[in-house]
Protein backbone atom coordinates (compact mmCIF):
# COMPACT_ATOMS: atom_id res chain seq x y z
CA UNK A 1 0.00 0.00 0.00
CA UNK A 2 1.75 3.09 -1.25
CA UNK A 3 1.26 6.75 -0.54
CA UNK A 4 -1.43 6.97 -3.19
CA UNK A 5 -3.52 4.47 -1.22
CA UNK A 6 -3.46 6.64 1.87
CA UNK A 7 -3.97 9.93 0.07
CA UNK A 8 -6.77 8.48 -2.01
CA UNK A 9 -8.62 7.07 0.98
CA UNK A 10 -7.96 10.08 3.17
CA UNK A 11 -9.37 12.40 0.53
CA UNK A 12 -12.26 10.06 -0.25
CA UNK A 13 -12.98 9.74 3.46
CA UNK A 14 -12.92 13.49 3.99
CA UNK A 15 -15.18 14.05 0.98
CA UNK A 16 -17.65 11.42 2.19
CA UNK A 17 -17.37 12.81 5.72
CA UNK A 18 -18.17 16.27 4.35
CA UNK A 19 -21.37 14.89 2.88
CA UNK A 20 -22.17 13.22 6.19
CA UNK A 21 -21.77 16.61 7.84
CA UNK A 22 -24.45 18.08 5.59
CA UNK A 23 -26.85 15.44 6.93
CA UNK A 24 -25.63 15.15 10.50
CA UNK A 25 -25.48 18.88 11.23
CA UNK A 26 -29.25 19.09 10.85
CA UNK A 27 -29.76 15.81 12.65
CA UNK A 28 -27.79 16.89 15.70
CA UNK A 29 -29.30 20.39 15.92
CA UNK A 30 -32.84 19.08 15.47
CA UNK A 31 -32.23 16.54 18.19
CA UNK A 32 -30.47 19.01 20.49
CA UNK A 33 -33.27 21.54 20.18
CA UNK A 34 -36.48 19.56 19.70
CA UNK A 35 -35.47 16.11 20.98
CA UNK A 36 -36.73 14.74 17.69
CA UNK A 37 -34.77 11.87 16.19
CA UNK A 38 -35.32 12.60 12.53
CA UNK A 39 -34.96 9.32 10.65
CA UNK A 40 -36.12 11.09 7.49
CA UNK A 41 -33.02 13.31 7.36
CA UNK A 42 -31.23 11.00 4.90
CA UNK A 43 -34.42 10.63 2.88
CA UNK A 44 -34.28 14.43 2.55
CA UNK A 45 -30.81 13.95 1.08
CA UNK A 46 -32.11 11.37 -1.38
CA UNK A 47 -35.04 13.53 -2.43
CA UNK A 48 -32.68 16.47 -2.97
CA UNK A 49 -30.52 14.27 -5.19
CA UNK A 50 -33.44 13.20 -7.40
CA UNK A 51 -34.95 16.67 -7.68
CA UNK A 52 -31.50 17.97 -8.54
CA UNK A 53 -30.64 15.34 -11.13
CA UNK A 54 -33.99 15.84 -12.84
CA UNK A 55 -33.36 19.57 -13.11
CA UNK A 56 -29.85 18.96 -14.41
CA UNK A 57 -31.26 16.57 -17.02
CA UNK A 58 -33.51 19.41 -18.17
CA UNK A 59 -30.56 21.71 -18.57
CA UNK A 60 -30.42 23.49 -15.22
CA UNK A 61 -27.04 24.55 -13.90
CA UNK A 62 -25.65 21.97 -11.43
CA UNK A 63 -25.27 24.41 -8.52
CA UNK A 64 -28.65 25.98 -9.08
CA UNK A 65 -30.19 22.51 -9.22
CA UNK A 66 -28.54 21.65 -5.87
CA UNK A 67 -30.06 24.72 -4.26
CA UNK A 68 -33.43 23.91 -5.82
CA UNK A 69 -33.16 20.36 -4.42
CA UNK A 70 -32.55 21.89 -1.01
CA UNK A 71 -35.48 24.28 -1.39
CA UNK A 72 -37.95 21.57 -2.43
CA UNK A 73 -36.79 19.38 0.44
CA UNK A 74 -37.10 22.25 2.88
CA UNK A 75 -40.68 22.97 1.85
CA UNK A 76 -41.60 19.30 2.19
CA UNK A 77 -39.76 18.99 5.49
CA UNK A 78 -41.53 22.04 6.92
CA UNK A 79 -44.88 20.68 5.78
CA UNK A 80 -44.19 17.42 7.63
CA UNK A 81 -42.94 19.34 10.64
CA UNK A 82 -45.86 21.75 10.82
CA UNK A 83 -48.52 19.16 10.15
CA UNK A 84 -47.24 16.34 12.36
CA UNK A 85 -43.86 16.51 14.02
CA UNK A 86 -44.12 19.74 16.02
CA UNK A 87 -46.53 18.02 18.39
CA UNK A 88 -44.02 15.37 19.39
CA UNK A 89 -41.03 17.23 20.78
CA UNK A 90 -39.21 15.10 23.33
CA UNK A 91 -41.57 12.23 22.56
CA UNK A 92 -38.85 9.97 21.22
CA UNK A 93 -40.88 6.92 20.33
CA UNK A 94 -43.62 8.79 18.49
CA UNK A 95 -41.24 11.09 16.62
CA UNK A 96 -39.03 8.13 15.73
CA UNK A 97 -41.95 6.16 14.29
CA UNK A 98 -43.32 9.21 12.50
CA UNK A 99 -40.02 10.09 10.85
CA UNK A 100 -39.36 6.44 9.99
CA UNK A 101 -42.78 6.39 8.32
CA UNK A 102 -41.96 9.50 6.33
CA UNK A 103 -38.59 8.07 5.35
CA UNK A 104 -40.34 4.98 3.96
CA UNK A 105 -42.96 7.07 2.16
CA UNK A 106 -40.27 9.27 0.61
CA UNK A 107 -38.27 6.21 -0.37
CA UNK A 108 -41.23 4.59 -2.09
CA UNK A 109 -42.23 7.92 -3.60
CA UNK A 110 -38.79 8.21 -5.16
CA UNK A 111 -39.10 4.65 -6.46
CA UNK A 112 -42.52 5.40 -7.96
CA UNK A 113 -41.48 8.64 -9.62
CA UNK A 114 -37.92 7.88 -10.73
CA UNK A 115 -37.81 4.09 -10.88
CA UNK A 116 -35.40 1.72 -9.19
CA UNK A 117 -32.34 2.00 -11.42
CA UNK A 118 -29.34 3.65 -9.81
CA UNK A 119 -28.63 7.06 -11.34
CA UNK A 120 -25.04 8.07 -11.66
CA UNK A 121 -24.55 11.82 -11.50
CA UNK A 122 -21.74 13.54 -13.36
CA UNK A 123 -19.73 16.23 -11.61
CA UNK A 124 -20.41 19.71 -12.98
CA UNK A 125 -18.36 20.66 -16.01
CA UNK A 126 -14.99 22.03 -15.03
CA UNK A 127 -14.67 19.82 -11.97
CA UNK A 128 -14.72 16.43 -13.67
CA UNK A 129 -10.96 16.11 -13.90
CA UNK A 130 -8.17 15.38 -11.46
CA UNK A 131 -5.20 17.27 -10.16
CA UNK A 132 -1.92 15.41 -10.49
CA UNK A 133 0.91 16.14 -8.11
CA UNK A 134 3.81 13.84 -8.83
CA UNK A 135 2.30 10.38 -8.85
CA UNK A 136 -0.63 11.42 -6.65
CA UNK A 137 -4.08 11.96 -8.10
CA UNK A 138 -6.70 14.23 -6.51
CA UNK A 139 -10.18 14.19 -8.07
CA UNK A 140 -11.19 17.84 -8.32
CA UNK A 141 -14.76 17.23 -7.39
CA UNK A 142 -13.83 15.65 -4.07
CA UNK A 143 -11.84 18.74 -3.19
CA UNK A 144 -14.79 20.91 -4.23
CA UNK A 145 -17.22 18.95 -2.01
CA UNK A 146 -14.87 19.32 0.95
CA UNK A 147 -14.54 23.06 0.31
CA UNK A 148 -18.31 23.54 -0.03
CA UNK A 149 -19.10 21.59 3.13
CA UNK A 150 -16.53 23.53 5.11
CA UNK A 151 -18.01 26.76 3.81
CA UNK A 152 -21.49 25.65 4.90
CA UNK A 153 -20.05 24.61 8.27
CA UNK A 154 -18.47 28.06 8.62
CA UNK A 155 -21.80 29.74 7.84
CA UNK A 156 -23.57 27.54 10.41
CA UNK A 157 -20.94 28.25 13.06
CA UNK A 158 -21.20 31.95 12.39
CA UNK A 159 -24.99 31.87 12.61
CA UNK A 160 -24.90 29.89 15.84
CA UNK A 161 -22.07 31.77 17.58
CA UNK A 162 -22.39 35.32 16.31
CA UNK A 163 -26.04 36.12 15.69
CA UNK A 164 -28.94 36.75 18.05
CA UNK A 165 -30.81 33.86 16.43
CA UNK A 166 -27.84 31.65 17.30
CA UNK A 167 -27.92 32.87 20.90
CA UNK A 168 -31.64 32.03 21.03
CA UNK A 169 -31.01 28.56 19.61
CA UNK A 170 -28.14 27.77 21.98
CA UNK A 171 -30.17 29.02 24.93
CA UNK A 172 -33.10 26.83 23.87
CA UNK A 173 -30.83 23.79 23.58
CA UNK A 174 -29.54 24.52 27.12
CA UNK A 175 -32.87 25.16 28.80
CA UNK A 176 -35.91 25.53 26.60
CA UNK A 177 -38.32 26.51 29.37
CA UNK A 178 -36.06 29.25 30.71
CA UNK A 179 -35.61 30.62 27.20
CA UNK A 180 -39.40 30.88 26.89
CA UNK A 181 -39.52 32.63 30.24
CA UNK A 182 -37.18 35.31 28.88
CA UNK A 183 -39.35 36.02 25.88
CA UNK A 184 -37.81 33.68 23.32
CA UNK A 185 -40.40 32.36 20.89
CA UNK A 186 -38.86 28.90 20.96
CA UNK A 187 -41.28 27.57 18.35
CA UNK A 188 -39.85 29.98 15.81
CA UNK A 189 -36.34 28.79 16.59
CA UNK A 190 -37.54 25.19 16.10
CA UNK A 191 -39.03 26.07 12.75
CA UNK A 192 -35.88 27.81 11.53
CA UNK A 193 -33.62 24.95 12.63
CA UNK A 194 -35.82 22.29 11.06
CA UNK A 195 -35.93 24.31 7.83
CA UNK A 196 -32.16 24.79 7.78
CA UNK A 197 -31.56 21.09 8.53
CA UNK A 198 -33.86 19.94 5.74
CA UNK A 199 -32.45 22.49 3.30
CA UNK A 200 -28.83 21.54 3.88
CA UNK A 201 -29.55 17.80 3.67
CA UNK A 202 -31.51 18.33 0.44
CA UNK A 203 -28.75 20.55 -0.94
CA UNK A 204 -26.26 17.78 -0.14
CA UNK A 205 -28.19 15.30 -2.28
CA UNK A 206 -27.07 16.56 -5.67
CA UNK A 207 -23.70 17.76 -4.35
CA UNK A 208 -23.02 14.24 -3.12
CA UNK A 209 -24.49 12.63 -6.22
CA UNK A 210 -21.21 12.31 -8.12
CA UNK A 211 -19.80 10.49 -5.06
CA UNK A 212 -22.71 8.41 -3.76
CA UNK A 213 -24.89 8.33 -6.92
CA UNK A 214 -28.63 8.06 -6.24
CA UNK A 215 -30.86 5.02 -5.83
CA UNK A 216 -33.79 4.02 -3.64
CA UNK A 217 -32.36 2.66 -0.42
CA UNK A 218 -29.32 4.94 -0.42
CA UNK A 219 -30.84 6.84 2.48
CA UNK A 220 -31.12 3.66 4.51
CA UNK A 221 -27.43 3.01 3.92
CA UNK A 222 -26.38 6.47 5.06
CA UNK A 223 -28.64 6.63 8.12
CA UNK A 224 -26.49 4.40 10.39
CA UNK A 225 -23.41 6.43 9.47
CA UNK A 226 -25.17 9.73 10.11
CA UNK A 227 -26.29 8.48 13.52
CA UNK A 228 -22.78 7.23 14.25
CA UNK A 229 -21.61 10.80 13.58
CA UNK A 230 -24.15 12.25 16.00
CA UNK A 231 -23.26 9.73 18.71
CA UNK A 232 -19.52 10.19 18.30
CA UNK A 233 -19.71 13.99 18.12
CA UNK A 234 -22.31 14.46 20.84
CA UNK A 235 -25.98 15.26 20.35
CA UNK A 236 -26.70 18.93 19.83
CA UNK A 237 -23.09 19.91 19.13
CA UNK A 238 -22.25 21.37 15.74
CA UNK A 239 -18.52 21.05 16.42
CA UNK A 240 -19.18 17.42 17.30
CA UNK A 241 -21.03 16.91 14.03
CA UNK A 242 -18.11 18.32 12.05
CA UNK A 243 -15.39 16.35 13.84
CA UNK A 244 -17.58 13.22 13.97
CA UNK A 245 -18.37 13.43 10.25
CA UNK A 246 -14.73 13.63 9.26
CA UNK A 247 -13.79 10.84 11.67
CA UNK A 248 -16.54 8.52 10.50
CA UNK A 249 -15.81 9.41 6.89
CA UNK A 250 -12.15 8.48 7.30
CA UNK A 251 -12.82 5.32 9.30
CA UNK A 252 -15.40 4.31 6.69
CA UNK A 253 -13.03 4.85 3.79
CA UNK A 254 -10.05 3.10 5.33
CA UNK A 255 -12.21 0.36 6.84
CA UNK A 256 -13.76 -0.44 3.47
CA UNK A 257 -10.38 -0.39 1.74
CA UNK A 258 -8.48 -2.45 4.28
CA UNK A 259 -11.12 -4.77 5.74
CA UNK A 260 -13.94 -4.73 3.19
CA UNK A 261 -15.70 -7.69 4.79
CA UNK A 262 -15.72 -5.87 8.17
CA UNK A 263 -16.77 -2.40 7.02
CA UNK A 264 -19.62 -1.94 9.50
CA UNK A 265 -17.51 -3.41 12.28
CA UNK A 266 -14.76 -0.83 11.81
CA UNK A 267 -17.29 1.99 12.17
CA UNK A 268 -19.33 0.70 15.05
CA UNK A 269 -16.47 -0.43 17.25
CA UNK A 270 -15.43 3.20 17.80
CA UNK A 271 -19.11 4.09 18.30
CA UNK A 272 -19.52 1.36 20.89
CA UNK A 273 -16.35 2.47 22.68
CA UNK A 274 -17.56 6.08 22.78
CA UNK A 275 -20.93 4.99 24.14
CA UNK A 276 -19.24 2.91 26.82
CA UNK A 277 -16.66 5.46 27.98
CA UNK A 278 -18.05 8.83 26.94
CA UNK A 279 -21.79 8.45 26.44
CA UNK A 280 -22.29 12.18 25.83
CA UNK A 281 -19.98 11.97 22.78
CA UNK A 282 -16.78 13.91 22.14
CA UNK A 283 -18.35 17.37 22.29
CA UNK A 284 -21.72 16.70 23.91
CA UNK A 285 -22.71 17.94 27.32
CA UNK A 286 -22.86 15.50 30.23
CA UNK A 287 -25.95 13.33 30.10
CA UNK B 1 -56.28 47.70 40.91
CA UNK B 2 -53.00 45.98 41.66
CA UNK B 3 -50.28 45.36 39.10
CA UNK B 4 -50.54 41.61 39.60
CA UNK B 5 -53.75 39.98 40.74
CA UNK B 6 -53.80 36.25 41.25
CA UNK B 7 -57.37 35.15 41.72
CA UNK B 8 -58.22 31.76 43.20
CA UNK B 9 -55.88 29.69 41.03
CA UNK B 10 -55.65 25.91 41.08
CA UNK B 11 -52.48 24.51 39.57
CA UNK B 12 -51.63 20.85 39.04
CA UNK B 13 -48.55 18.81 38.19
CA UNK B 14 -50.08 15.86 36.37
CA UNK B 15 -52.56 14.69 38.98
CA UNK B 16 -51.12 16.41 42.04
CA UNK B 17 -53.21 19.36 43.08
CA UNK B 18 -50.46 21.79 44.15
CA UNK B 19 -52.13 25.20 44.40
CA UNK B 20 -55.60 24.87 45.87
CA UNK B 21 -57.15 28.26 45.38
CA UNK B 22 -54.44 30.86 45.88
CA UNK B 23 -55.16 34.57 45.62
CA UNK B 24 -52.68 37.39 46.07
CA UNK B 25 -51.75 40.85 44.85
CA UNK B 26 -48.47 42.58 44.15
CA UNK B 27 -47.96 46.34 43.77
CA UNK B 28 -45.45 48.51 41.97
CA UNK B 29 -42.56 49.72 44.11
CA UNK B 30 -43.19 47.05 46.72
CA UNK B 31 -41.71 43.69 47.60
CA UNK B 32 -44.27 40.96 48.16
CA UNK B 33 -42.74 38.03 50.00
CA UNK B 34 -44.06 34.47 49.66
CA UNK B 35 -43.06 32.39 52.63
CA UNK B 36 -43.66 28.86 53.70
CA UNK B 37 -41.96 25.52 54.14
CA UNK B 38 -40.52 23.51 51.29
CA UNK B 39 -42.97 21.92 48.90
CA UNK B 40 -46.01 24.05 49.77
CA UNK B 41 -46.33 25.52 46.28
CA UNK B 42 -44.34 28.76 46.30
CA UNK B 43 -42.34 27.88 43.21
CA UNK B 44 -45.49 26.55 41.56
CA UNK B 45 -47.07 29.95 42.07
CA UNK B 46 -44.13 31.63 40.32
CA UNK B 47 -44.36 29.03 37.52
CA UNK B 48 -48.08 29.71 37.18
CA UNK B 49 -47.55 33.45 36.77
CA UNK B 50 -44.81 33.12 34.12
CA UNK B 51 -46.85 30.47 32.29
CA UNK B 52 -44.55 27.46 32.73
CA UNK B 53 -47.29 25.61 34.60
CA UNK B 54 -50.53 27.46 33.81
CA UNK B 55 -53.31 27.19 36.36
CA UNK B 56 -56.14 24.82 35.50
CA UNK B 57 -58.73 27.21 36.91
CA UNK B 58 -58.67 30.72 38.27
CA UNK B 59 -57.33 33.96 36.80
CA UNK B 60 -54.09 35.91 36.72
CA UNK B 61 -54.31 39.56 35.76
CA UNK B 62 -51.24 41.62 34.98
CA UNK B 63 -51.62 45.37 34.34
CA UNK B 64 -55.35 44.68 34.15
CA UNK B 65 -55.16 42.00 31.45
CA UNK B 66 -55.66 38.27 31.81
CA UNK B 67 -52.41 36.40 31.21
CA UNK B 68 -53.19 32.93 32.54
CA UNK B 69 -53.68 31.46 29.06
CA UNK B 70 -50.79 33.24 27.34
CA UNK B 71 -47.55 31.46 26.37
CA UNK B 72 -44.55 32.26 28.58
CA UNK B 73 -42.69 34.27 25.96
CA UNK B 74 -45.66 36.61 25.56
CA UNK B 75 -45.96 37.06 29.32
CA UNK B 76 -42.25 37.87 29.50
CA UNK B 77 -42.55 40.39 26.67
CA UNK B 78 -45.34 42.18 28.48
CA UNK B 79 -42.97 43.00 31.31
CA UNK B 80 -42.66 40.05 33.68
CA UNK B 81 -39.02 39.28 34.55
CA UNK B 82 -37.97 35.98 36.10
CA UNK B 83 -35.04 35.14 38.38
CA UNK B 84 -35.69 31.42 38.64
CA UNK B 85 -34.88 28.95 41.34
CA UNK B 86 -31.40 27.54 40.72
CA UNK B 87 -30.59 30.63 38.60
CA UNK B 88 -30.67 28.71 35.32
CA UNK B 89 -27.91 30.71 33.67
CA UNK B 90 -27.36 29.29 30.18
CA UNK B 91 -24.04 27.41 30.27
CA UNK B 92 -23.46 27.61 26.49
CA UNK B 93 -23.87 31.39 26.48
CA UNK B 94 -21.35 33.95 27.64
CA UNK B 95 -22.29 36.41 30.37
CA UNK B 96 -22.92 39.07 27.77
CA UNK B 97 -25.01 36.71 25.63
CA UNK B 98 -27.07 35.73 28.67
CA UNK B 99 -27.74 39.41 29.32
CA UNK B 100 -28.47 40.24 25.69
CA UNK B 101 -30.92 37.37 25.52
CA UNK B 102 -32.67 38.89 28.54
CA UNK B 103 -33.01 42.12 26.56
CA UNK B 104 -34.74 40.31 23.72
CA UNK B 105 -38.26 41.58 24.53
CA UNK B 106 -36.90 44.97 23.41
CA UNK B 107 -38.68 47.00 26.05
CA UNK B 108 -37.16 50.43 26.51
CA UNK B 109 -36.15 51.58 29.96
CA UNK B 110 -33.29 52.25 32.30
CA UNK B 111 -31.74 48.79 32.02
CA UNK B 112 -29.10 48.24 29.37
CA UNK B 113 -25.85 46.26 29.32
CA UNK B 114 -24.16 49.38 30.64
CA UNK B 115 -26.49 49.95 33.61
CA UNK B 116 -26.43 46.24 34.51
CA UNK B 117 -22.62 46.33 34.55
CA UNK B 118 -22.78 49.45 36.71
CA UNK B 119 -24.96 47.61 39.20
CA UNK B 120 -22.81 44.45 39.08
CA UNK B 121 -19.27 45.65 38.26
CA UNK B 122 -17.95 42.11 38.70
CA UNK B 123 -19.81 40.99 35.56
CA UNK B 124 -17.86 43.45 33.45
CA UNK B 125 -14.75 41.34 34.02
CA UNK B 126 -16.63 38.22 33.06
CA UNK B 127 -18.39 39.28 29.85
CA UNK B 128 -16.73 36.61 27.72
CA UNK B 129 -16.95 33.81 30.30
CA UNK B 130 -19.51 31.09 29.77
CA UNK B 131 -22.36 30.62 32.22
CA UNK B 132 -20.92 27.36 33.48
CA UNK B 133 -17.63 29.01 34.50
CA UNK B 134 -19.12 31.39 37.05
CA UNK B 135 -19.33 31.24 40.83
CA UNK B 136 -22.75 30.97 42.46
CA UNK B 137 -22.75 34.66 43.32
CA UNK B 138 -21.80 35.65 39.80
CA UNK B 139 -24.49 33.40 38.37
CA UNK B 140 -27.02 35.11 40.60
CA UNK B 141 -25.90 38.50 39.30
CA UNK B 142 -26.30 37.23 35.73
CA UNK B 143 -29.75 35.84 36.54
CA UNK B 144 -30.87 39.17 38.03
CA UNK B 145 -29.22 41.25 35.32
CA UNK B 146 -30.73 39.03 32.64
CA UNK B 147 -34.20 39.55 34.07
CA UNK B 148 -33.68 43.31 34.37
CA UNK B 149 -32.51 43.62 30.75
CA UNK B 150 -36.12 43.27 29.60
CA UNK B 151 -37.01 46.34 31.69
CA UNK B 152 -39.78 44.46 33.49
CA UNK B 153 -42.46 46.08 35.61
CA UNK B 154 -42.81 42.91 37.68
CA UNK B 155 -39.85 40.83 38.84
CA UNK B 156 -40.40 37.27 40.06
CA UNK B 157 -37.51 36.12 42.24
CA UNK B 158 -37.42 32.51 43.37
CA UNK B 159 -34.92 31.81 46.16
CA UNK B 160 -32.35 34.35 45.00
CA UNK B 161 -30.20 33.88 48.14
CA UNK B 162 -29.94 30.10 47.75
CA UNK B 163 -26.34 28.94 47.99
CA UNK B 164 -24.88 32.42 48.38
CA UNK B 165 -22.28 33.51 50.93
CA UNK B 166 -23.60 35.83 53.68
CA UNK B 167 -21.70 38.79 52.28
CA UNK B 168 -23.29 38.31 48.86
CA UNK B 169 -26.71 37.96 50.49
CA UNK B 170 -26.26 41.38 52.05
CA UNK B 171 -25.40 42.73 48.60
CA UNK B 172 -28.53 41.08 47.25
CA UNK B 173 -30.62 42.78 49.93
CA UNK B 174 -29.26 46.18 48.90
CA UNK B 175 -29.92 45.34 45.25
CA UNK B 176 -33.54 44.44 45.94
CA UNK B 177 -34.10 47.63 47.92
CA UNK B 178 -32.57 49.65 45.09
CA UNK B 179 -34.81 47.91 42.54
CA UNK B 180 -37.85 48.62 44.66
CA UNK B 181 -36.91 52.30 44.66
CA UNK B 182 -37.14 52.30 40.86
CA UNK B 183 -40.82 51.41 41.09
CA UNK B 184 -40.40 47.74 40.21
CA UNK B 185 -42.85 45.28 41.75
CA UNK B 186 -41.02 42.29 43.21
CA UNK B 187 -42.55 38.96 44.14
CA UNK B 188 -39.99 37.23 46.31
CA UNK B 189 -39.94 33.56 47.30
CA UNK B 190 -37.31 33.18 49.98
CA UNK B 191 -36.24 30.61 52.57
CA UNK B 192 -33.93 33.12 54.21
CA UNK B 193 -36.49 34.64 56.60
CA UNK B 194 -34.38 37.56 57.90
CA UNK B 195 -33.66 38.61 54.31
CA UNK B 196 -37.28 38.29 53.26
CA UNK B 197 -38.58 40.24 56.25
CA UNK B 198 -35.94 42.93 55.80
CA UNK B 199 -36.99 43.78 52.24
CA UNK B 200 -40.68 42.83 52.16
CA UNK B 201 -43.49 45.38 52.37
CA UNK B 202 -46.13 42.70 52.58
CA UNK B 203 -45.97 38.96 53.12
CA UNK B 204 -47.99 35.88 52.35
CA UNK B 205 -47.48 32.54 54.02
CA UNK B 206 -48.47 29.52 51.97
CA UNK B 207 -49.15 26.14 53.48
CA UNK B 208 -50.29 23.04 51.60
CA UNK B 209 -51.26 25.02 48.52
CA UNK B 210 -53.27 27.69 50.31
CA UNK B 211 -52.60 31.17 51.64
CA UNK B 212 -52.78 30.91 55.44
CA UNK B 213 -51.47 34.33 56.36
CA UNK B 214 -51.38 37.70 54.65
CA UNK B 215 -50.14 40.82 56.32
CA UNK B 216 -47.36 42.96 57.61
CA UNK B 217 -43.93 41.29 57.70
CA UNK B 218 -43.55 42.87 61.13
CA UNK B 219 -46.29 40.54 62.42
CA UNK B 220 -44.34 37.49 61.31
CA UNK B 221 -41.25 38.82 63.01
CA UNK B 222 -43.05 39.29 66.33
CA UNK B 223 -45.74 36.61 66.31
CA UNK B 224 -44.18 33.37 67.52
CA UNK B 225 -47.34 31.40 66.88
CA UNK B 226 -47.46 32.28 63.18
CA UNK B 227 -43.78 31.44 62.84
CA UNK B 228 -43.92 28.07 64.57
CA UNK B 229 -47.17 27.01 63.00
CA UNK B 230 -46.44 27.81 59.35
CA UNK B 231 -42.72 28.30 59.02
CA UNK B 232 -41.49 25.73 61.53
CA UNK B 233 -39.09 28.17 63.16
Amino acid sequence: MGLQFYVQNALGGLAYGSLLFLIASGLTLIFGLMRIINLAQTAFYLLGAYVGLTLVAHGTNFWLASVAGGAVTMVLGLAVYSAFLHRYHADHLTSLLLTLGFALILDDGVLAVWGGDPRSIAPPPGLAGSIHIGTLVFPEYWLAVIAISFTIAAVLFFALQRTMLGVMIRASVDDEEMARGLGVDVNRAFFVVFAAGAFIAGLGGLLGGPITSAYPGLDGEITPLAFAVVIVGGMGSLTGALVGSLLIGLVNAFGKAMFPELSYFTIFVPVALIMAFRPQGLFGRKL
Amino acid sequence: MSLLEVDDIHTYYEHSHILQGVSLQAESGRVTALLGRNGVGKTTLIRSVIGFTPPRTGGIRFSGESIERLPSHTIARRGVGLVPQGRRVFPSLTVEENLRLGGLPGRAGRWTLETVYTMFPRLRDRVANYGGQLSGGEQQMVAIGRALMSNPVLLLMDEPSEGLAPLIVRELERTMCALKETGLAIVLVEQNLPLALAVADTAYIISKGRVVFHGDPQTIRTDDEVRTKYLGI
